[in-house]
């Protein structure tokens, strides 16, 4: 792009040089004269006029009137001499980039030049003949004309929009400005010609207008901010995700500020910071070091930094020799943002409101910001719901086929004691009840547990806290399993050290049963270790069994309710599925914790580890929900479906 | 044809072989009752705990009519039902699925998978004798 710009100003030096040569002029003219209009250009381009017409704004300039005053009383090469040296004033005076100054010195230079031509053309004797007029005109016509083709040009470059559109908007402005100016400099110099001080005469009307102007342009201005600030802030209205949020606001108060950057930070989750740049370049994310040095610098109020200002972490983001804006938002509201936009350094005539604009940007990029992390807060609570939902159902249909199962047996083997009568042997009837009770001790069972974990999720089971002692107990459960399976399976080990817990011993005991039962069931052969040890605040206990084992993936997932890795075998086992969530639920009553874990050592099997504090937890403790963990992380209390 | 008919074509037939029935479920209790009512009711009763032992009994026996759990360890209820139909020799045996899976979308599974019937548990007994009734008398009907 900048090249193309060097092109367009070495097009007009070489073209306007070609042309002055080519007119054979030497002479510059009175040398008074020449400064005298140098000073005058100078002047007039200090004061752009602004007219308001149908609510768009033509900035017109009185260079022309300038122009009408010089090419009547100097050579061409003293007309361009004075233009270009007043404009080479102004940019100085207002220190403008290199490629600006050199830009509009190189637009002046052809266009007074263009128009020094157009005036030769007529050679008029005064500025009171016809012709005299219709060259003024034709000349500022010209010189306007020449301006606007050429920062229309660079425009079309710069901010490549269609060149056609543009030169149709800059029409009425060149219009206007070569009738007006060109008439005033008319004005001012047959005035002059009459009365050498008459032109003095006009001063008061074109400070008046050039008062109004002034008025029109901040009036102007400050409507431009607010409609290109309600315009970026309906874009960013539907934001949906933070990180799209933070990308798209950046790149908004990059073109709102017309900056040549800008960055976005917002406080994300856990108040953890994320930011962006936005550039020429695209998008990427800000580094740690740099937020950390923007979030530094940033007030409660916005701040313009010069480049000395800008800590050294965050101008490594930056272009160099540039201004940065920064603006945060009220931190007391939801959503906490910091926006700041970089502008070259020492570039234009910086615009007084940009900071206010970018401060009330700050405000509508909070609420986006905000409103992007609702709607990802109600999303993940919807996404949780519809999961506890699945969750639910898969409950109530395995809880059904569970129930179903065993009544099935128990009516089935009562009807036939009723249906075949005398023509069942004393035998088969007696097996037949058999059955029947234990069926219905399964049924009964699996109606308890359900009960049990009910209570347990709901914090509301009996707690009854009286002193165990560890080796007794087990060695009970191993004579009560022996006695159940006529098996020499399970074996008791109680380690030296090993001191009275204060727990349920009813809920502990259905805790080790289970999780015995469970060993048996998925490892039907081998021995099972049931081992008790201190951990010197409390009670260790370990089930080992020489099982398949349980895959790393699924050893959280087999507390989940009905949770079953082989589908068949509670059919098989007459398991009621429910036996391991209901482990965990009790042990958390209890104040324990429970997991499992391969045995390790290249040996097959799973071991489940509960530990039991030494004390009782206390009721506060009791009453703290349980953290449920899902299959997505995230964390809720456990759900209520029994 | 009259029902006059029907009976008797039915109990000539059922006099001159007896009704072969095949129980295929994995819970011990249910195959001993449906046993102990099917024999009594003059039936031959062929059991299998699970869905291999039961496509090579149905191979061997050729059942009039089989009474198939749905869940059970290995192969399901599903695909013995498959494998059934995939062979000519047992793709006309009917079949009637027993199964506590109650909900509506497992029942209008059921009956989508070709069964002929589909039962939930727990079951009325008289429901289930009459059914197979019905079913070895409509098969000896058509063949």
């Amino acid at each position: 792009m900048t090249r193309r710009v060097l092109l367009v100003i070495t097009l007009h030096l070489v073209g306007g040089m070609a042309l002055l040569l080519g007119g054979n002029h030497d002479a510059l003219g009175p040398i008074v004269a020449v400064i005298g209009f140098t000073l005058m250009f100078a002047v007039v381009g200090f004061i752009p006029l602004n007219l308001e017409l149908r609510q768009n704004t033509h900035t017109i300039t009185i260079t022309e009137a300038v122009l009408v005053a010089s090419v009547f009383h100097l050579p061409p090469t003293g007309v361009v001499a004075a233009a270009v040296t007043g404009e080479l004033l102004v940019c100085l005076a207002t220190r403008l980039r290199l490629l600006r100054l050199a830009f509009n010195v190189a637009q002046t230079f052809g266009a007074a030049t263009v128009a020094t031509l157009v005036f030769g053309a007529f050679d008029p004797i005064g500025p009171a003949s016809p012709l005299g007029w219709a060259a003024a005109l034709l000349a500022a016509a010209a010189f306007a004309t020449t301006s606007m083709l050429t920062v229309t040009w660079v425009l079309t470059l710069v901010e490549t929009s269609s060149f056609r559109k543009m030169v149709t908007v800059a029409a009425t402005s060149v219009t206007i400005t070569a009738l007006a100016s060109a008439a005033l400099g008319l004005a001012l110099l047959i005035l002059a010609s009459s009365a050498p001080a008459a032109p003095l005469l006009l001063a008061p009307v074109v400070a008046l207008v050039i008062l109004e102007s002034k008025r029109v342009t901040d009036a102007s201005a400050e409507r431009l901010r607010f409609q290109r600030l309600y315009e970026a802030s309906s874009r960013t209205a539907r934001l949906s995700r933070l990180e799209e949020a933070v990308a798209v606001l950046a790149s908004e108060a990059r073109d709102l500020l017309t900056g040549s950057q800008a960055i976005c930070c917002a406080k994300g989750e856990h108040g953890r910071w994320s930011g962006v740049i936005v550039d020429d370049d695209g998008t990427r994310p800000l580094d740690d070091g740099a937020i950390e040095a923007l979030l530094a610098v940033t007030g409660d109020t916005t701040v313009e930094l010069g480049w000395h200002q800008v800590p050294p972490a965050l101008r490594a983001a930056c272009a160099r020799e540039s201004e940065v804006v920064v603006a945060p938002s009220d931190p007391s509201n939801s959503g906490h943002v910091v926006l700041a936009v970089v502008a070259p350094h020492g570039g234009e005539k910086r615009n007084a409101g940009l900071a206010e604009v970018l401060s009330a940007f700050a405000g509508t990029a909070a609420l986006a910001v905000s409103n992007a992390a609702l709607y990802a807060e109600v999303e993940a609570a919807l996404r949780h719901q519809i999961d506890l939902n699945r969750q639910k159902a898969e409950f109530v249909a395995a809880v059904s086929h569970e129930l179903r199962t065993p009544l099935a047996s128990v009516l089935g083997s009562i009807q036939t004691i009723r249906r075949l009568g005398t023509r069942l042997s004393a035998e088969d009837e007696e097996q037949l009840l058999e059955a029947a009770l234990g069926q219905g001790a399964r049924l009964r069972r699996l109606i308890e547990d359900l009960l049990l974990v009910a209570a347990a999720e709901h914090r509301t089971a009996q707690y009854q806290p009286e002193l165990v002692e560890a080796g007794a107990l087990l060695r009970a459960i191993e004579e009560q399993f022996a006695a159940a399976s006529g098996e020499q399976r399970l074996a008791v080990v109680v380690e030296p050290g090993v001191e009275m817990i204060c727990t349920d011993e009813d809920k502990l005991q259905r805790v080790l049963t289970n999780l015995v039962e469970n060993a048996v069931k998925y490892a039907p052969v081998g021995p099972i270790e049931l081992r008790c040890a201190s951990t010197g605040t409390g009670t260790r206990f370990t089930v080992t069994d020489g099982g398949p084992g349980i895959p790393v993936q699924d050893q959280e997932r087999v507390f989940e309710r009905f949770v079953q890795l082989d589908q068949s075998s509670t059919r098989r086992q007459g398991g009621t599925g429910l036996g391991l969530h209901l482990c965990r639920n009790v042990t958390a009553l209890l104040g324990g914790s429970l997991t499992v874990q391969d045995r390790g050592d290249g040996l097959q099997g799973a071991v489940f580890e509960l530990t039991i504090p030494y004390l009782a937890p206390t009721s506060e403790e009791l009453a703290r929900p349980t953290p449920y963990r899902h299959h997505d992380g995230v964390r809720a209390a456990a759900p209520v479906v029994c | 044809m009259s029902t006059q008919m029907d009976t008797t074509a039915f109990l000539e037939a059922a006099l001159s072989r007896p009704r072969r029935v095949l129980v295929v479920d994995d819970d011990a209790t249910i195959r001993r009752v449906l046993t102990l009512n099917f024999e009594a009711d003059g039936y031959e009763v062929s059991v299998a705990a699970d869905g291999e032992q039961a496509t090579e009994l149905a191979r061997s026996v050729h059942p009039d009519v089989v009474i198939l759990d749905v869940m059970m360890p290995g192969a399901d209820g599903y695909t013995v039902l498959r494998s059934l139909r995939a062979s000519p020799q047992t793709d006309d045996i009917p079949v009637i699925f027993l199964s506590a899976r109650a909900s509506d979308e497992e029942v209008f599974r059921g009956w989508q998978s070709g069964a002929d019937s589909y039962v939930t548990k727990p079951f009325e007994l008289e429901e289930v004798v009459r059914l197979v009734a019905r079913i070895c008398a409509g098969s000896e009907e058509t063949g």
